[in-house]
């Protein structure tokens, strides 16, 4: 056993080994379903976003008044020479100026003219009358003045003290005093 | 069992394009292609993680596991190494973690020897009448003296002799180059030569019994 070939035989025998008939069943049976977790791990942030998109759309929707509907009127076909393409305003307010000469192009078909229609609460609303303001009365100031300054002036009087009398001191015995 | 061979061939992986699909279809989240691929790698790994913790009840938990994550990785599997070579790294890894727990389990319960390598159940600690009747037999001898390699060159020799593995597969597994497998191998056997002829002039020497008193 002393050989290269005994050595290599021993270790594979310590590693021979053939897996147990229920290997692979209880294999399958711990695996969990990664189709379920697959769906379920997407699951909380597609609700997150339609949550946060829900809350967009609606704050969008309370929040915004109904726009102006855009239709496509037919205009008359301009001669070769004129400009082509001119576009109305909204509102009534003239014809915006054309875009530019664009030269002799022959004939063309009719030009599309988009005009705005404005709803009519959104036209009255533009032509609403503000009433005038009447001006504020003006304001009066009163004069601001401090009263006159009245301080009493100052008097000291000189102190006055009087003298401290002190008897004799008797010097006999007993310190009597007299 | 062939022990003519000096070096054990390798079983060769080819992943046919059969294989590569029964992998996509477990990508995909088929638990049956993935029962197809365990039938078709359980041996393997099951012997792989008996290369790192010699005990057959911990070989097959640390399978179990590898193939349990296996599974939940297999999405993120690209397809750089083959299956094989990327299963077999998990459940190389795996074995690891359970031995060094155990390792971590029998210092802490102060039953492990002084240096608590697993294989020590194998190699034994200390050299009973028992233990050496059965080691008279040279089978025993050999099986011992590979178990008290260090953990590197026993791993290393182990799976090379498992003819489980190429070379480069071990070097992948034990992410070391390839000329460090071929060195590992050839200096765990020649220590392993050198211990037995150890013992065997110890024995002629003072007997089957080792010199008195030890």
């Amino acid at each position: 056993m002393n050989s290269d070939e005994g050595i290599d035989f021993i270790a594979r025998a310590m590693t021979d080994a053939e897996p147990r008939a229920d290997f692979r069943a209880r294999v399958l049976a711990s695996l969990p379903d990664r189709r379920r977790r697959r769906w379920s791990r997407f699951l909380v942030p597609a609700a997150a976003v339609m949550a946060v998109t829900s809350m967009a759309w609606l704050a969008g929707t309370i929040g915004r008044r109904p726009p102006a509907e855009l239709t496509l009127a037919r205009a008359d076909a301009p001669g070769p020479a004129e400009p082509v393409g001119s576009l109305e305003a909204i509102g009534g307010i003239d014809a915006a100026e054309p875009i530019g000469p664009v030269g002799p192009v022959g004939p063309v078909g009719p030009v599309v003219r988009i005009v705005p229609v404005v709803p009519a609460e959104d036209l009255a609303w533009r032509a609403r009358a503000v009433p005038r303001l009447t001006p504020p009365e003006r304001l009066a100031i009163d004069p601001i003045q401090p009263k006159q300054l009245s301080i009493a002036p100052i008097s000291v009087e000189p102190a006055s003290l009087d003298p401290i009398a002190l008897g004799a001191i008797d010097s006999r015995a007993g310190g009597q005093q007299n | 069992m062939d022990s003519g061979s000096a070096c054990p061939q390798p079983s060769v992986d080819l992943e046919t394009p059969e294989v590569r699909g029964v992998i996509e279809r477990a990508r995909a989240g088929d638990q049956a292609a993935f029962g197809q691929l365990i039938r078709a790698y359980e041996r393997v790994v099951l012997r792989t993680t008996l290369a790192a913790l010699g005990r057959r009840e911990d070989a097959e938990d640390a399978a179990q596991e590898a193939f349990l994550q296996a599974w939940r990785h297999l999405p993120a599997f690209r397809g750089e190494a083959t299956f094989r070579t990327w299963l077999l790294t998990i459940a190389w890894r795996k074995a690891l973690d359970r031995r060094r727990s155990r390792l971590a389990w029998w210092k802490r319960s102060a039953v492990a020897a002084v240096d608590g390598d697993p294989f020590d159940d194998v190699a034994g600690s200390a050299p009973s009448p028992e233990r050496a009747a059965i080691a008279r037999d040279a089978c025993d001898r050999t099986r011992l003296a590979i178990a008290r390699l260090s953990p590197a060159l026993r791993d290393t020799l182990l799976l090379a002799a498992s003819g489980e593995h190429t070379y480069e597969d071990i070097g992948v597994v034990l992410g070391i180059p390839l000329g460090t497998v071929k060195w590992r191998v050839v200096e765990a056997r020649r220590l392993v030569r050198a211990r037995l002829e150890v013992e065997a002039e110890t024995e002629r020497e003072h007997g089957p019994n080792g010199p008195a008193g030890s």
